[in-house]
């Protein structure tokens, strides 16, 4: 049975874990309210983006860009995997990688070749780790990922895809719904697609003037739009990061609250404990004497 | 005397301008233009130069030197997507 020291030892180093977590905790939680706002902040810029492009489709009979043509035959996909630089963030990435898996292996039964690209240390580790060759890997993303970030990975894949190394380009996430809900998802990204219903949600007006002509204006939107779309997942996983960051620290905090609690009981028996022996000894010596 | 136009003027990382202007003067892929209220649907690329939304009295009430951006107005309103300012590329 552990002594009255050896318990009073292990509160101590519980407690310096718990100050640690909770620092965490709140490092995490602030980190977090700045990039939950970038991701509002962001949303009337891609909230639009879409009404624009389908004013343009609305008006072109056939919508025709490269970065709107799905390829006859798909071979080859390239998937970009988002992953965090550090740990400490729960099952975020582990769903991520798992997610990633998945998809290989389904485009595999479907006869095609998957091209790997992996964003993240955590991700770039894993695949190190296990042998897997990647097709590139990028650690060098900041905490507050922004524009030029996300040209970066647009021009990447937009090369990728026009060059026809690939014919579709997916993207591994977190979608942000809040601290604890980020589900990892897979979206297609290219060939982009102009939904019926964003064309709908355009509004009533129709017959638009178009300066230059929508041909013209299709072909310069489109890449602003890839571009802001991958701002989007960039900041859905800083956002997803922090959030998943600061619940798992505060489960740690919860945990080694808990754990303090039940070691000082134990440390408070064992010294009664102690403290009876004690007597029971001086009565007996006592005793003895008389 | 028409409804002022509600405009929004966004770049990628947040909003710059929300609110009513009498007119809006912007440089466009064909030239400088102006904008009144009732103006037919229009959608156009903007290119380097200065966004001016006006005032009643004709006075800039908002200002912005951009790079690249789109405008679009249907139906009295009005938004700005500024892609890229000058000296900054992309917009944030």
């Amino acid at each position: 049975m552990a002594t009255a020291k050896d318990i009073k030892k292990r509160i101590r180093s519980v407690t310096s874990t718990h100050k640690i977590t909770r620092t965490m905790e709140m490092v995490a939680t602030s980190k977090f309210k700045r990039a939950v706002a970038r991701v509002k902040e962001a949303r009337p810029f891609s909230d639009t983006l879409p009404s624009l492009l389908a004013v343009l489709a609305d008006d072109e009979e056939e919508c025709r860009h490269p970065l709107l043509t799905p390829r006859g035959a798909v071979r080859r996909v390239a998937l970009l995997l988002l992953t965090t630089n550090r740990g400490l963030c729960g099952a975020l990435n582990t769903s991520l990688i798992r997610l990633a898996g998945d998809f290989v292996a389904e485009q595999e039964e479907w006869g095609r070749e998957t091209d790997l690209h992996v964003v993240g240390r955590k991700g770039v580790g894993f695949f190190r780790f296990v042998g897997q060759e990647t097709a590139s890997a990028y650690t060098e993303l900041s905490d507050r990922p922004g524009p030029a970030d996300a040209q970066r990975f647009a021009d990447q894949m937009q090369a990728e895809f026009l060059s026809e190394r690939v014919d579709e380009v997916h993207v591994a996430f977190p979608r942000f719904k809040n601290a604890a809900e980020h589900p990892a998802t897979v979206e297609r990204v290219l060939p982009l697609n102009i939904t019926r219903e964003e064309e709908e949600r355009s509004g009533t007006v129709k017959h638009y003037l178009f300066e230059p002509g929508p041909d013209r204006m299709l072909a310069d939107l489109l890449p602003l739009s890839l571009r802001n779309i991958f701002l989007r997942y960039l900041l859905e996983m800083a956002a997803s990061e922090q959030g998943a960051r600061r619940t798992a620290m505060k489960a740690a905090t919860d945990s080694a609250r808990e754990m303090i609690d039940s070691l000082t009981l134990s440390y408070n028996k064992a010294r009664q404990a102690q403290i009876t022996t004690e007597l029971l000894e001086v009565v007996s010596g006592a005793e003895a004497l008389r | 005397m028409p409804e002022p136009i509600r405009c929004r003027v966004v770049t990628q990382t947040g909003l710059l301008f929300e609110g009513r202007a009498a007119g809006i003067r912007a440089p466009g892929y064909e030239g400088g233009f102006g904008v009144k209220p009732r103006h037919a649907p229009y959608l156009v690329q903007l290119e380097p130069g200065r966004l001016a939304l006006l005032g009643e009295d004709g006075s800039e009430r908002f200002g912005l030197d951009l790079e690249h951006g789109y405008l679009i107005i249907a139906a009295d309103e009005c938004t700005v997507l500024v892609d890229s300012l000058p000296s900054e590329e992309p917009a944030g």
